[in-house]
């Protein structure tokens, strides 16, 4: 079979498709749950905060714990929801990789709503817009990344509960595995030696580079405190970019597979 | 026009389909029938660029279905055996998505509810739809774009007698229109008369040609039920004029 990507971006198939998920979006009672948690989640971001930088501090770990898992989940709901439908769906001529890009597109455009709601009470009546703006757009890329993430593990499983397992153990995962794993290897004398490899393995996970490019960012660390090699210093010079640069490319890269992985789906 | 040659799938070891060929013409009505297992879904998903076979070709209007897939899939209607649609949308908003993605006109959604007898339930979310109108949504979209090829799994299963019949009507209007219809079925006998042409498919290949005037009652018999319901169809001619209406949107 043709790995079609010459179609994917007709308009009106897409139309079609950005029309569906927003449809479906709207009507789905998980949304509606977290757009309140979102506006819940920022107005006690504000409430509970001494100044502006506590705000985003606080913000910034709804966005790591619940953002990144909201979008996961999202990802997950939205592959695997119209299984069933697959073979009427595949069988009309639009090349599948438009289904994982339309949902994509819709899901991205939605989070940028909500996630408007998260931000909004502090917006409103904080001081530090554009510090808040940056961590909204930041926000958003962790958002895009895991719903891509969420979308490969929906396409991949065979059903809801194995989708689930495999998209939450990859969150977990990230959170959590990587620091641990990061943690026991620096005993290793080869870590030691070369403790760049350690920062590249960091470095490389969308959720480190997020919180290291929060906290910075929010002046949480003073940047001498991890200015240890010259990969690190390098990173905390350019946090920012590279924070988007890893986003970009994880959601890219899992976009791709996801479109890979369905064109090879046969029923 | 279909046409398959020497096509061979298998799922994990076991062989489904050991070099089938066929061919459908336009303006004639095909049935391949069989019994459970013989291979006639797995034809039919092979020719709406579903799954891929093993070997041989398959080829819609002379387009491979695996090389061209998507400009073959452009010529073809597929309905699937049990057609599922998004379980939170409703018929006419199924529909109108289809619509879209294939680049049909949005106004003929609303005919192609009428014909399938679906528009009180136009607003209905698809959940909530029996087995029966689920089919006939699943009709009414193979029939929306218009579609030259014409590819029905097992089409009349979850259809009472009286839509069964209709159905059939529907069909025989397409071909006329020089549509090419391909129909799997194990319910050969309803067919008796209907269809053009009958191939009975047996253990991944076509065994035989049947006369489609003097079909036997082997897979599956529900003709009884058909009859009995002959006099509230509405008529050939009703259909006829219905689905001319409808030609012209």
């Amino acid at each position: 079979m043709n790995f079609a990507l010459s179609s994917p971006f007709e308009t009106h198939a897409l139309h079609a498709l950005l029309a569906r998920e927003f449809r479906a979006a709207l009507i789905n009672r998980y949304f509606h749950v977290f757009c309140a948690l979102a506006l819940i989640g920022g107005a006690t971001a504000v409430l509970f905060s001494e100044d502006t930088n506590a705000t985003g501090f606080f913000i910034l770990q709804i966005a790591l714990y619940f953002v990144s898992l909201f979008a996961l989940l999202t990802g997950v709901s939205s592959a695997q929801g119209e299984r069933e439908e697959w073979p009427l769906l595949f069988a009309q001529p639009v090349g599948r990789g438009a289904f994982v890009i339309g949902k994509f597109c819709a899901l991205f455009l939605i989070f940028g709503g909500v996630l408007l709601l998260l931000f909004l009470p502090a917006l409103v009546t904080g001081s530090a817009a554009t510090m808040l703006l940056r961590l909204y757009f930041q926000t958003l890329l962790l958002a895009a990344a895991f719903v891509s993430c969420g979308l490969v593990a929906g396409f991949l499983a065979n059903d809801r509960s194995q989708a689930l397992i495999i998209g939450v153990s990859a969150w977990l995962f990230l959170l959590f595995g990587v620091d641990l794993m990061a943690l026991f290897a620096a005993r290793w004398p080869l870590l030691q030696s070369v403790p760049d490899l350690w920062v590249a393995a960091l470095m490389l996970n969308p959720l480190d580079a997020f919180r290291i490019e929060a906290l910075f960012a929010l002046q949480q660390i003073p940047a001498e405190a991890a200015n240890k090699t010259p990969l690190a210093a390098w990173w905390i010079d350019h946090a920012a970019l590279w924070f988007s640069a890893i986003a970009v490319m994880w959601t890219l890269a899992l976009i791709a597979f996801s479109a890979f992985r369905l064109e090879r789906w046969e029923e | 026009m279909i046409a398959a040659e020497n096509l061979t799938k298998n799922y994990g070891r076991t062989p489904v389909l050991r070099g089938l060929t066929l061919r459908a013409e336009p303006g004639e009505i095909t049935l391949l029938v069989g019994a459970n297992g013989a291979g006639k879904s797995t034809t039919m998903k092979v020719l709406a660029g579903l799954i891929r076979p093993g070997g041989g070709r398959a080829t819609v209007h002379g387009l491979d279905v695996v090389t061209d897939r998507i400009n073959a899939q452009r010529l073809l209607s597929y309905l699937p055996q049990s057609p599922s649609f998004h379980l939170r949308l409703t018929c006419a908003e199924v529909l109108r998505f289809y619509a879209r993605l294939r680049g049909v006109i949005v106004s003929r959604c609303d005919a192609m509810l009428e014909l399938t007898g679906l528009s009180e339930v136009a607003r209905v979310r698809t959940g909530k739809l029996s087995g029966g109108m689920r089919q006939r949504l699943g009709l009414a979209l193979l029939l929306l774009a218009d579609a030259p090829v014409l590819l029905l799994d097992e089409p009349g299963l979850s259809l009472d007698p009286s839509w069964r019949k209709r159905l059939q009507g529907t069909l025989q209007f397409e071909a006329q229109r020089g549509k090419t219809v391909l129909i799997t079925t194990h319910l050969v006998a309803e067919w008796n008369g209907v269809a053009d042409r009958c191939l009975l498919c047996g253990d991944g290949v076509i065994e035989r040609e049947l006369d489609p005037t003097d079909l036997p009652h082997d897979f599956g018999d529900s003709t009884s039920s058909l009859h009995e319901c002959d006099r509230e169809m509405p008529s050939p001619v009703s259909v006829e004029n219905e689905l001319r209406s409808i030609v012209s949107i």
